[in-house]
């Protein structure tokens, strides 16, 4: 997933960068990304047969928070 | 006057909603609304073509995330490698929700209408929305730069179309 070792030391030079804007923006990319995955693999471990409870808890969430947003994940 | 919409508007918009969904997208954003301008015959769409820029080559990049693709690498990320690793399920399927405007290209509709308004249109058309995504939508430019578009050339021949028709 990471081209880099030293992703962590990426992620301070865009957020240090004399802009903030590119940052930003890599942030709002980012947290597209982690929905996109985050919802891929709810509908594999739905698939598989996996409750609610275990998925919340795999994801550090409560049961209601991960129904209410992924109820209408396939 | 009040803000009204020219049909070519409505129809990309629709396009963009259809396209959002295809791609199995929560939200339609910056990138799903450039295709759908792109779909519609208009001014805007025309535009695209002569840069190169059609609504197959659009979707195409859109289906790889080449609108965010530049600034993940930023952060050490290859998106073409995370896709590798979870397949196709990074576009899931929705039931029945429906795709909501997201943030930019909220906006973008917006500047359209200012657009309108210092331009003097009866109608907001094509090259206002897409002259609004360029000022509004990260994504929509990360989309347009990643297949190669001169954004300023692109924004220098919208406002000239309009101009002579608008």
């Amino acid at each position: 997933m990471m081209t880099r070792m030293s992703s962590p030391t990426a992620l301070i030079a865009t957020a240090t960068d004399d802009d903030p804007r590119e940052g930003l923006h890599a942030v709002a990319a980012l947290r597209r990304l982690v929905e996109q995955l985050e919802r891929a693999h709810v509908a594999r471990a739905r698939m598989s047969g996996w409750s609610w409870q275990e998925i919340a808890l795999a994801l550090g969430v409560s049961k209601q928070a991960v129904h209410r947003k992924h109820r209408h994940t396939r | 006057m009040p803000d009204r919409f020219d049909r070519e508007v409505s129809l990309a918009l629709k396009a963009a909603l259809t396209c959002a969904r295809r791609q199995g997208a929560q939200e339609i954003g910056g990138e799903h609304v450039l295709v759908g301008i792109s779909a519609v015959p208009s001014r805007a769409a025309a535009t695209l073509a002569a840069l190169g820029v059609d609504a197959r080559r659009l979707e195409d990049a859109v289906s790889r995330g080449a609108h965010d693709a530049r600034l993940l690498a930023g952060l050490g990320i290859d998106l073409a490698e995370v896709q590798r690793h979870v397949g196709d399920r990074l576009t899931t399927r929705w039931r029945t929700r429906r795709p909501r405007l997201r943030t930019d290209a909220g906006r973008a509709i917006a500047v359209s209408m200012q657009e309108r308004r210092l331009g003097r249109s009866r109608r907001i058309c094509s090259e206002h929305l897409l002259l609004g995504l360029l000022g509004s939508s990260v994504a929509a430019r990360e989309l347009l730069l990643a297949l190669g578009v001169d954004l300023n050339e692109l924004r220098r021949r919208l406002v000239h179309a309009l101009a002579d028709g608008g």
